[in-house]
């Protein structure tokens, strides 16, 4: 490690790292600069602001794909909302990275060196630090191509998409740093992602702008050593408590329940909304109407939900104008220990979603336009535009009266994709259908909850389940019946006990219609009493006659007869000059459980021959035939309900897209709400 | 009774199997035979002295 003296005050400065050639004086905070291994002097660093931030210089860890670093340095930039960190670390090869954290996320990048061919994004002054100027890229000496959040960009040969344009102002630096900086210059910063899950900044504090490069990982994600405050910090510290505040517009008494997380509150009286990000409270905007219809969960419900304690903090109503018709929904920003949640109800269908730090993959060529967010398909189920009626509450940025934004709604019920783009900011989120009856369960106490009208976008289909599991269930049975019929017929003795050829002259009793019966030969049969018997009479040259048979198998030994009947009937002809054929020439009867021993059978027939006429028949009993007939009607029976289950589910999704932009009737008026989906 | 249904098809599935395998295990007959027992010894002398159950029966007429 190598240590300069200050050249303000003397004291050392360390620089464990070869990349850093900025260092603060920890003594006198005097920002210097290494030249031929002696420090320059480049003024005052700035003094830090308190904050939340858990990790502080020494604070080392290690990401869940490994890479290990330990924190030498830090720049603190004040935006809209706050202060945030861009920390300086080290990893285990020596590489220089950075570690910045937003909202209970942390982005870990590495500067990249970028081409001088490289062309960047360019933009105006920066006249206001609320609002970013424009960003665009120079087309020709005299145009501009503008850029809006979700634009894409190519930077070093990578396509990225803009999440965000951003303001920043510089407050101070401590620690060794490889880049420099300046207290209280402002800058523009673009935050860029990509579907790779890859996360990138250009910081246009300096000239070309610094590319950084890496992946957003939760807290939990990196395993942390020595952070600030180790037995308090658990994701985020609650460090005020709430309190009262005053309306500026009616002065009603408001409560500021998470005054650390919130950044402007909303007035559920007059419709005031309020800057709370700082000391002194600043009206933002007024919503014309105050709209507090249908609001099931006020602020200060707790609640239960994904193994989380939530407290509802704002709601907001927002609704989509299309066809001359409103469609209203409500949100509800739920805060917990180290982030949020938004649960959105629509008709009384409840989806509860949490931020999503990257781009979702797009589908090339698909249509519905899809995504694929952690291996999981979604398509666009709708986009629209959306705008804010009215909040109330308490929310973690500016919420403005009149706010409008770019929706798009991608599904793959249970769960919904979300994105919400505006000018700045694209922003997307992944969301879960909760029942009724679960959100009930999760609130503390007892709230009146609507019953869902319809069927909700993300609302899983009943039916699929049903039908996956019967497919399954008929697969399963199908193939385990098959092994067991394989089974039967192998061990199917099929052994013919007797056989003979009869001459078959019509020859009716006197006074009857059935011809004078006769009984065969004895013959013996084997096998076990379980075991059946086929008796198959065949009348090869039958055409136009039937011939009946009361058949009796009788044992000799038991004198137990099995009684049955069979008939053989077949008719041809020619009708209008086709032909036609009914009936067989042959026919069988199987007679289960016979038990084995010695046995005759009994024929007394009747047919519709003329007296004296007849034909040749053919008699054979066989002993254990295979019934595999049955296995195939099984099939048929087994399948035959798979068909219904499948509509079910069919015309569930038919009425579910009945309120999506592939309706078929809306197919031409998917543009009314001056929303089309892009994938831009 | 809303939790039944989904429990029908496979209890139809389960009766269905269990019907194919009993079938299969007892040889499958027909359902139009009957059992007679104390059959007369003088049947196979005298064939005509047996009654069939079967003397009444539907036959096709024939033609289209």
């Amino acid at each position: 490690m190598l240590e300069l003296s200050c050249p303000n005050c003397g004291a050392p400065i360390p620089f464990q790292s070869k990349a850093s050639i900025y260092g603060v004086c920890p003594n006198c905070k005097t920002l210097t600069l290494q030249k031929n291994q002696t420090l320059e002097s480049l003024g005052k660093a700035g003094e830090l602001v308190p904050d939340l931030s858990p990790i502080q210089i020494g604070t080392s860890g290690k990401t869940k794909d490994g890479i290990g670093f330990q924190v030498v340095g830090r720049i603190q930039q004040r935006y809209s909302l706050g202060t945030w960190n861009e920390w300086h670390a080290i990893s285990h090869d020596g590489t220089s990275i950075w570690l910045a954290e937003a909202q209970g996320q942390f982005m870990i990048t590495q500067l990249k060196p970028t081409s001088q061919d490289e062309i960047f994004p360019e933009h105006d002054a920066i006249q206001n630090l609320d609002s970013p100027p424009d960003v665009y890229f120079i087309s020709s000496r005299t145009s501009k191509q503008p850029l809006r959040a979700g634009d894409t960009l190519d930077i070093d040969k990578e396509t990225w998409m803009i999440r965000e344009i951003g303001v920043a102002t510089c407050v101070a630096g401590e620690g060794e740093l490889p880049v420099g900086f300046r207290t209280g210059t402002t800058s523009v910063l673009l935050d860029l992602a990509n579907d790779q899950g890859w996360f990138a900044t250009l910081d246009y504090s300096h000239f070309p702008p610094l590319y950084f490069r890496g992946m957003i990982y939760n807290f939990d994600q990196i395993q942390f050593i020595n952070l600030r405050d180790p037995k308090a910090f658990i994701g985020f510290q609650k460090v005020e408590q709430a309190k009262a505040i005053q309306c500026l517009g009616c002065g009603a008494s408001l409560s500021q329940r998470s005054p650390d997380f919130s950044k402007s509150v909303g007035c559920e009286y007059c419709g005031t909304v309020m800057d709370t990000s700082k000391d002194e409270l600043k009206i933002l905007s007024k919503f014309q109407e105050v709209i507090k219809d249908k609001v099931f969960l006020p602020p200060g419900t707790k609640l239960a939900l994904k193994g989380k304690e939530c407290e509802v903090l704002g709601v907001v109503k927002k609704s989509v104008h299309a066809d001359g018709q409103i469609f209203p929904w409500t949100e509800y920003l739920l805060h917990f220990t180290g982030g949020y949640y938004w649960l959105n109800e629509t008709n009384g269908h409840w989806t509860i979603f949490e931020p999503v730090p990257f781009i979702p993959r797009t589908i090339p060529g698909s249509y519905p336009p899809k995504k694929n967010f952690q291996k999981e398909e979604y398509k666009l189920f709708n986009s629209s535009n959306a705008r804010t009626d009215f909040a109330f509450g308490e929310f973690y940025y500016k919420i403005h009266a009149g706010d409008s934004a770019e929706l798009a709604d991608f599904i793959a019920p249970p769960k919904m994709l979300s994105s919400e783009k505006t000018k700045n900011e694209i922003f997307w989120s992944i969301g879960e259908y909760v029942t009724v009856d679960d959100l009930k369960k999760s609130i503390q106490g007892e709230v009146e909850l609507p019953a869902p009208e319809g069927i909700g976008a993300a609302q899983p289909n009943p039916f699929t389940k049903l039908r996956k599991r019967n497919v399954k269930i008929a697969t399963w049975l199908s193939a385990i019946m098959l092994v067991i019929q394989i089974g039967f017929c192998m061990n199917s003795q099929d052994k013919e006990v007797f056989s003979k050829e009869y001459s078959y002259v019509r020859n009716p009793v006197p006074g009857g219609t059935t011809d004078f019966s006769f009984v065969t030969e004895t013959f013996r049969m084997e096998g076990n009493s379980r075991q059946n018997v086929q008796i198959k009479i065949n009348v090869p040259a039958l055409s136009n006659h039937y011939i009946y048979y009361s058949l009796a198998l009788i044992n000799t030994q038991t004198d137990i007869a099995y009684d049955t009947g069979l008939e053989v009937s077949y008719y041809e002809g020619v009708d209008d000059g086709e032909s036609w054929t009914e009936g067989d020439r042959s026919a069988d009867v199987i007679i289960g459980e016979v038990p084995p021993g010695e046995y005759y059978l009994r024929i007394e027939s009747e047919s519709d021959f003329q007296r004296g006429k007849g034909t040749d028949t053919t008699l054979s009993i066989r002993r254990d035939v295979d019934q595999s007939m049955y296995y195939f009607l099984f099939l048929i029976m087994i399948w035959l309900p798979v068909p219904y289950s499948l509509f079910r589910s069919f015309s569930f999704e038919t009425s579910r897209n009945e309120n999506s932009d592939f309706a078929p009737s809306s197919s031409s008026d998917s543009d009314d709400d001056d929303s089309s989906y892009s994938e831009d | 009774m809303n939790f039944l249904k989904p429990l029908l098809y496979p209890l139809y599935a389960i009766g269905l199997t269990s019907y194919l395998t009993y079938t299969n295990f007892y040889g499958g007959g027909s359902s139009n035979v009957d059992e007679i027992e104390n059959v007369p010894k003088t049947v196979r002398e005298n064939p005509g002295v047996y009654r069939s159950h079967y003397t009444n029966f539907m036959r096709y007429s024939g033609g289209k």
